[in-house]
């Protein structure tokens, strides 16, 4: 327990100071009894709507400060994963442990209250598609919205800390300005900034650039990889850019069908994939 | 003209009683529509279908018939007089509040579900959510629709008279009966509704200027044009 909480408290939160673990991988902590504690852990995670099977007995595990991205064709379930770690869908069967913690039962087998479900869930931050910035609020006003309401901050802390990320996304000229006043990019720069103000140990990115064009989606990826580079942060990515998972990732996992047909390192999955359906997948993304 | 004049203090407590109806049922019938139409999207089953059937059920007759009601029926069951305008606040009230959550139930609706998700997803609970996001942003579409509710609301206070509330109508009628300038009294009348419902009109069209999102936009559309000024300007420079 006091390796998880040493790792909480330093390596894993995203310093915007640059000053923080640049090892790619971080070793699993372990429990008083020696079990890992991995950063969010799925188990048998079965999802369906309705009759539709979304996710079918979902096993993945990503260890304290892993960067692990989901690539596969669409519908094959990489949101709804990103949506389950953060509550925000629950499963239709099978558990989800966030450093060992379930974020849906307590330790007798029933549902969590929503205020230990809140508390658990506080360590994800999430990065949405489409930003999802609040447009009747200034970007300032953005950054500093759930520092003060949720971490009970006061406004000048919750303000430098906004400041020292808005200068770590390049933007600090922007704290005045409205989301509609920002191009695609920049708004995603705030979303992922304002995610990291609540200094979250997991990062979960959906498909940040998919609505956005190429030239745009660089400055992005760029601030992502220099979070990946520069911080202790767990990630999980759902993205189609294969240059930058290849470039980012510890872990690739290849989903299809709601299922993990392949998961290891970039490496191999790029250069000598054992399925089948990954080659035709890789073939099909990187001739588009 | 003149003789009407005589009855300047009678008209001027007959509109106070008018505006201050107005005001009540107004400023009342929003909080009323907030709370209403924030119960119509509970997560609670059973709170949506109760909300619902009360909005129903409330909305069938017409708010004279409520006012009878509650004003001659209520006391008889309850054994309680009522004052006559606090029954016609009441009805009033519960008419805005009942009609308005309508308006805002599409309001909050039409705020993309994503605001929600990222509300969640940053520890914000459902209030904090509703308060400090969803609200803000639904009022850019709440506003426009209450405020021709609240001109309609403000007419609809002339039906108070009919269990003797002494409102402008009212008044009008007693002086009508007293000089018999039944042409010029609702002719001024007429006037009066007319100067009122405008003073309505454009309060809600200030309040639509400080909402939250639509200054935003307003900003964000400012510096569209400048830039758009300042790429001419440099087109005719370098021309």
């Amino acid at each position: 327990m006091s390796r998880t909480t040493e790792l909480s408290s330093a390596g894993n939160r995203v310093n915007p100071g640059g000053v923080a673990s640049s090892e790619r991988k971080v070793d699993v902590s372990t429990s008083s009894k020696q079990e890992p504690v991995w950063a969010i852990e799925f188990k048998k995670i079965c999802k369906s709507f309705g009759a539709f099977r979304v996710l079918v007995d979902l096993d993945l595990k990503v260890q304290p400060g892993e960067k692990v991205t989901l690539i596969g064709p669409s519908g094959s379930g990489k949101t709804t994963v990103l949506r389950l770690a953060m509550t925000l869908a629950k499963p239709t069967s099978g558990d989800i442990r966030i450093f060992g913690e379930s974020i849906l039962f307590d330790q007798a087998g029933t549902l969590l209250s929503s205020a230990e479900e809140a508390r658990i869930r506080r360590r994800c931050g999430m990065v949405f598609q489409q930003f999802n910035l609040f447009p009747h609020l200034t970007v300032l006003q953005n950054l500093i919205l759930a520092p003060t309401t949720v971490l009970k901050q006061s406004k000048a802390e919750a303000k430098e800390s906004a400041l020292r990320y808005l200068r770590m996304v390049g933007l600090e000229g922007k704290v005045d300005a409205y989301p509609a006043q920002l191009s695609g990019g920049q708004q995603q720069r705030i979303a992922i900034a304002r995610a990291l103000v609540m200094k979250p140990e997991i990062l979960l990115l959906d498909e940040i650039t998919s609505a956005l064009d190429p030239e745009i989606a660089g400055e992005v990826l760029d601030v992502v990889r220099r979070i990946a580079r520069e911080s202790g942060v767990s990630m999980l990515i759902v993205t189609h850019e294969m240059r930058f998972a290849r470039e980012v990732s510890d872990r690739i996992a290849v989903f299809d069908g709601g299922r993990i047909i392949e998961q290891g390192t970039p490496e191999k999955i790029f250069i000598s994939p054992e399925s089948e359906r990954t080659r035709s997948f890789l073939q099909s993304v990187l001739n588009h | 003209m003149m003789a009407i004049l005589e009855y300047w203090p009678v008209l001027l407590k007959g509109l106070w009683i008018t505006v201050t109806v107005s005001l009540c049922t107004i400023i009342g019938g929003a909080i009323g529509a907030v709370i209403i139409g924030g119960l119509r999207l509970s997560s609670s089953t059973a709170v949506r279908v109760a909300t619902m059937v009360f909005v129903e059920l409330w909305r069938s007759p017409s708010a004279l018939v409520w006012l009878f009601w509650v004003y001659y029926a209520l006391p008889m069951v309850t054994g309680t007089r009522i004052n006559p305008l606090t029954a016609a606040i009441l009805v009033l009230l519960l008419e805005a509040s009942v009609y308005g959550s309508e308006v805002v139930r599409s309001g909050l609706e039409a705020v993309n579900r994503g605001q929600s998700d990222a509300c969640y997803a940053l520890g914000l609970n459902k209030s904090q959510s509703f308060i400090k996001v969803v609200l803000p942003q639904a009022l850019s579409q709440i506003v426009p629709g209450f405020g021709s509710m609240a001109r309609t609301m403000f007419k609809w206070t002339a039906i108070v008279s009919f269990i003797g509330v002494q409102d402008l109508l009212y008044v009008s009628q007693f002086v009508r009966a007293q000089t018999f300038e039944t042409t010029k009294v609702f002719l001024l009348l007429a006037v009066v509704y007319w100067i009122l419902c405008l003073g309505v009109a454009f309060a809600f069209r200030a309040l639509e200027q400080v909402l939250p999102l639509n200054r935003a936009l307003r900003a964000a559309q400012a510096s569209s044009s400048a830039s758009q000024l300042g790429d001419n300007v440099s087109a005719i420079g370098a021309a």
